[in-house]
């Protein structure tokens, strides 16, 4: 039952990612609504399932990309395993989670965009600031509405449960 | 033993599958499967955002507006032609015959999805191989070129816009038909590269495709120039050209029905 719940808010973000983020672009810059489902799934339910979600999401993605296939999926899952390493305990604590949600969307953007500019002239500081950073933000602002509108979906509950 | 090692270690050891399957595909691009893969994953989701595109839109509205959409296109290339016809008249007027283009055959699409990440910008459209659309046909709209066909599947294909870090294409100044290959260079702007210092161009000048490609009909408008630079230590000039197409706006394009050289 819970894999249907999943591959159905997949499948939705996927698609809203794909047809209304684009109007949210500023000067290129988009938020990952897939990447905010990922650590949510990864909070909730663990790493090993963020990790294998992210991955599945990954795919899907980068098959509606005309980049290389797979960054989506190696940043995905990276992201989702320090995500979801976290102890469940940690996770009700809000500075925490804000820690918690920035660290895994910088490394997901960090490697995302390294291998994007493997083969180019820009630099890695270039990158960081005009690029990974502006992306990371504005995730993380989806990512607190997100948050303040759906606070369960990141309290870590299915693996309080699990821990008992 | 060797069970229990893994089982209390699961995490890793999915985390390590899950890198190395990554970084198969990651290498792996360009191979048949993944082709399969992504062809695959292209019509199973496009059906989905197909229908969410097709709610969208007002059927008399719409089919009024492709048709307009369309006359205009094709005016719009016709005018490029007429423009292209007239620079080539003063510069060949001594010649006695010179090929007339041929017609160039449109086939409408709608954008029913759109892939923005900084660096890599594509489209997805709801036409593909059953529309007689292969790899490599080029996108336009009424502005201009858009970018062109890079993956394609039975009623989807996806496009790699001119904003892709990708994309290449080789263009000319129309005036003084200096050559470059055009090429993105950050945010919403391209470059002329490779353009020998000390040539002709100068901010304003309007920049088309060569025709000299094996994917890109000649003529077709890409942008204005902004900006030009002669590096002191190089050897060529950095021409900055504006688009002419707002990738901001593409609802509906055109793929150009001409058999790439290097389609697959």
């Amino acid at each position: 039952m819970l894999i249907i719940l999943y591959v159905v808010l997949f499948t939705l973000s996927i698609v809203v990612q794909l047809k209304v983020v684009p109007l949210f672009s500023v000067a290129g810059i988009t938020p990952n609504l897939v990447l905010i489902l990922v650590i949510s799934v990864a909070f909730r339910a663990g790493k090993i399932v963020g990790v294998g979600a992210g991955f599945v999401a990954g795919v899907v993605i980068d098959a509606f990309s005309s980049g290389l296939f797979g960054i989506s999926s190696l940043a995905n899952v990276l992201c989702a395993f320090v995500a979801g390493s976290w102890p469940p305990e940690q996770i009700r604590r809000p500075a925490v989670v804000s820690g918690q949600l920035l660290s895994a969307t910088l490394i997901h953007d960090l490697v995302y965009f390294w291998f994007l500019t493997i083969g180019t002239s820009f630099g890695p500081w270039h990158v960081l600031f005009n690029t990974v950073l502006p992306h990371t933000l504005y995730t993380m602002v989806f990512m607190a509405i997100a948050y303040m509108m759906l606070p369960k979906a990141f309290a870590g509950k299915a693996r309080e449960y699990r821990s008992i | 033993m060797v069970r229990e090692w893994f089982v209390d270690r699961k995490d890793l050891v999915i985390l390590l599958v899950s890198v190395v399957s990554s970084l198969v595909l990651i290498f792996s691009s360009d191979d048949s499967q993944i082709h399969f893969l992504r062809a695959w994953a292209l019509g199973s989701f496009g059906v989905i955002l197909d229908e969410v595109t097709s709610v969208e839109k007002y059927s008399d509205v719409y089919e009024q507006n492709v048709w307009l959409r369309d006359q205009n296109a094709s005016l719009m290339l016709e005018n490029s032609r007429l423009k292209e016809a007239a620079v080539e008249n003063a510069r060949l007027r001594s010649l006695l015959s010179f090929k007339t283009k041929s017609q160039l055959q449109l086939i409408p699409a709608r954008v029913v999805g759109m892939n923005e990440s900084g660096f890599i910008n594509s489209i997805v459209l709801d036409v593909g191989k059953a529309d007689s659309i292969a790899v490599n046909m080029t996108i336009v709209t009424a502005q201009g070129v858009a970018g062109k066909v890079y993956q394609v599947d039975e009623h989807f294909a996806i496009a790699q816009l001119l904003l892709d870090r990708n994309f290449r294409v080789g263009a000319m100044v129309q005036r003084s038909r200096t050559m470059g290959i055009m090429r993105w260079a950050t945010g919403s702007q391209v470059v002329l590269a490779a353009v020998p210092k000390r040539s002709d161009v100068v901010v304003g000048d309007s920049v088309v495709t060569t025709g000299l490609s094996t994917i890109f009909p000649g003529g077709l408008q890409i942008g204005r120039v902004v900006e030009v630079n002669e590096d002191e230590q190089g050897m060529f000039m950095n021409v900055a050209v504006q688009p002419t197409v707002d990738f901001s706006k593409l609802e509906e394009v055109f793929v150009v029905k001409m058999q790439p050289l290097l389609s697959e």
